[in-house]
């Protein structure tokens, strides 16, 4: 036996039944794999079995509770929809983990990428911001930094400041009350996810917003301390918020919370 | 070989642990294992809780969470703590996940560990996109190149850590696994252990889902097994799904499982530990049942002091 060849198809056939995308490629595949006649038949014999049903089923499930566990608020945006979204999100993209955030993580941005639904996109990259945060800053020591002449500012990577077609109270609480998410007044809104965020979230400002927009890469400040298109009020509140952060050698330490 | 402290462990040298007694699947937060700490003399950690994933590039990262592991750390404080892992995909024949070792690693360095344990399977396969990762363990074909791949991997595992390395027998659904020679699952558990100098844990829920599903006697097999070897058991209970017993720890113990425990420890001298294993999304698994288990787990060791006892070990 080829042990290897013959794990790949056994794996490929369980996980091309649960993701619900069908076998038939896999089976095509049998002939080209250097594997026994013995050990083809026994494959396709398989494949027909109860058990491989319930085999198939089960990394189905779990992927499910993943999705439900780790991605609450955005299956709740997508309303009727969720199973549908679902369904698309495990034929669309193979089982690559176990673990329950990756796969949230990986649900999230599936959704912020593919649907067209009113509202949902800012939802899904909302949670998933939350997510990547809480990984990557789980503590925030509150240092406030001042600019020195010539310092550059950079992104925290972890933080995002998501633009919002509504205002997002109102959306959010319209996701988690279930009422109807088309009534809601238009309008430009955008949120901030930062380490220094009491909650780590909160409606940005439009300065704020504009003064994260234009810090793309490392970024140098003017002479006033600002950038470009962005007060220096809207820059030291994204540094104190640790939204924003100066680049390797960049300001001065003068506080901490 | 890199990180772990090694210490010569040749093929054969099995070295039974302490005995520890009775333990639980360790949980950060459940309140089954909160309510149940002074019942338990170990816990069973699984390292896989402690990190987040990141799969890019090709390359899988396990990423530590700081305030898991604090949280761990806290919680383990004075209690012996087990580990029992499913991410090392030991039975891949492509490779195993060198990103899990390293994680091993870690625990290792901060909770020495008596004993660790993997299910006796596969989890990631080769594919056109690059490794698959088929979201259960699916069992190895019980034939002698199986054997050569896990041989050396599990001796090299006890190596690294200088403890006892332990393969767990799996459920799984699918009929017809390959075989040779009339290689059953017992047969190839007991040529493991001879060839590699490892023990075994042996999931007693496990063997009976397998011998309800396929038809075979869990005592006849039992038989046949090498219980000198066995360090450690679980036992648990689950649900019926289409027609199969399926292994998902939401249940209390079933009798047959009990009947099977207590046929077991008169003659496993080496066995170290029975411990309970339990769903975090179990929600008949209260904490008041929960300790139930435990109790009735703890009458039966109580009842078989086991080799080491006779001889005044601890």
């Amino acid at each position: 036996m080829a042990l290897r060849d013959w794990q790949s198809a056994l794996g490929q056939l369980v996980e091309a039944r649960s993701s619900g995308r069908g076998l038939g490629p896999v089976l095509a595949s049998l002939e080209e794999r250097p594997l026994t006649d013995e050990e083809r038949r026994g494959l396709r014999e398989v494949v027909g079995t109860r058990g491989f049903s319930l085999t198939a089923e089960v990394p189905r499930w779990w992927r499910h509770l993943r999705v439900q566990r780790s991605a609450r608020l955005t299956l709740m945006a997508l309303r009727g929809d969720a199973d549908a979204v679902l369904s698309d999100y495990l034929r669309a993209v193979p089982c690559f983990t176990l673990f329950f955030i990756a796969e949230g993580l990986s649900f999230l941005e599936y959704v912020a990428r593919t649907v067209t639904r009113p509202h949902v996109r800012p939802v899904a990259e909302l949670e998933r911001a939350l997510w990547t945060l809480k990984l990557a800053a789980p503590a925030w020591d509150g240092t406030v930094r001042e600019p020195e002449p010539g310092a550059v500012l950079e992104r925290h990577p972890a933080a995002a400041c998501i633009p919002f077609k509504t205002s997002p109270q109102a959306l959010l609480g319209a996701v988690l009350s279930g009422a109807p998410l088309a009534e809601l007044e238009p309008g430009p809104h955008a949120v901030l996810v930062a380490p220094g965020v009491p909650g780590l979230w909160r409606p940005a400002e439009p300065e704020e917003a504009r003064a994260f927009e234009a810090c793309d890469g490392v970024t140098p400040l003017d002479t006033t301390g600002a950038l470009a298109g962005a007060p220096v009020d809207a820059v030291r509140a994204l540094l104190s918020m640790g939204a924003l952060r100066f680049g390797a050698g960049g300001g001065q330490a003068v506080a901490a919370r | 070989m890199a990180g772990g402290t090694e210490k010569t462990c040749l093929p054969g040298d099995f070295v039974p642990p302490r005995r520890l007694g009775v333990g639980l699947t360790y949980i950060p937060g459940a309140p089954a294992v909160e309510a149940c700490r002074g019942a338990v003399d170990f816990l069973e950690l699984s390292p896989d809780i402690l990190c987040h994933e990141h799969v890019g590039g090709g390359a899988r990262r396990l990423i530590p969470q700081p305030a898991r592991l604090e949280q761990a750390l806290r919680d383990t404080e004075g209690v012996p703590v087990v580990v029992h892992g499913l991410g090392l995909s030991i039975g891949s024949a492509h490779g195993w996940n060198p990103a899990y070792l390293e994680l091993l690693d870690a625990v290792h360095a901060l909770r020495p560990f008596p004993w660790h344990s993997e299910h006796l399977g596969f989890l990631t396969v080769e594919a056109p996109g690059g490794e698959l990762n088929v979201g259960t363990p699916l069992p190895m074909p019980l034939t002698e190149e199986a054997l050569s791949l896990l041989v050396p991997r599990g001796a090299a595992l006890a190596r690294r850590y200088g403890v006892p390395f332990l393969l767990e027998n799996l459920t799984w659904y699918l009929p017809g696994l390959p075989t040779e020679g009339g290689r059953d699952e017992v047969a190839f558990l007991n040529d493991f252990v001879e060839r590699s100098g490892c023990g075994l844990l042996l999931d007693l829920y496990n063997l009976h889902c397998n011998a309800v599903n396929h038809g075979f006697d869990a005592f006849e097999a039992l038989g046949r097994l090498r219980l000198d070897r066995v360090v450690q058991v679980h036992v648990a209970g689950g649900d019926t799904h289409d027609g199969f017993l399926m292994d998902v720890h939401s249940d209390v113990v079933p009798e047959p499982v009990w009947e099977l425990l207590e046929w077991v420890m008169p003659r496993a001298p080496h066995l170290a530990g029975i411990s309970y294993e339990l769903l975090e999304e179990a929600p008949r698994l209260t904490p008041d049942v929960v300790l139930r288990q435990l109790e009735r787990a703890r009458a039966l060791w109580r009842l078989h002091p086991g080799e080491g006892a006779l001889h005044g070990a601890a």
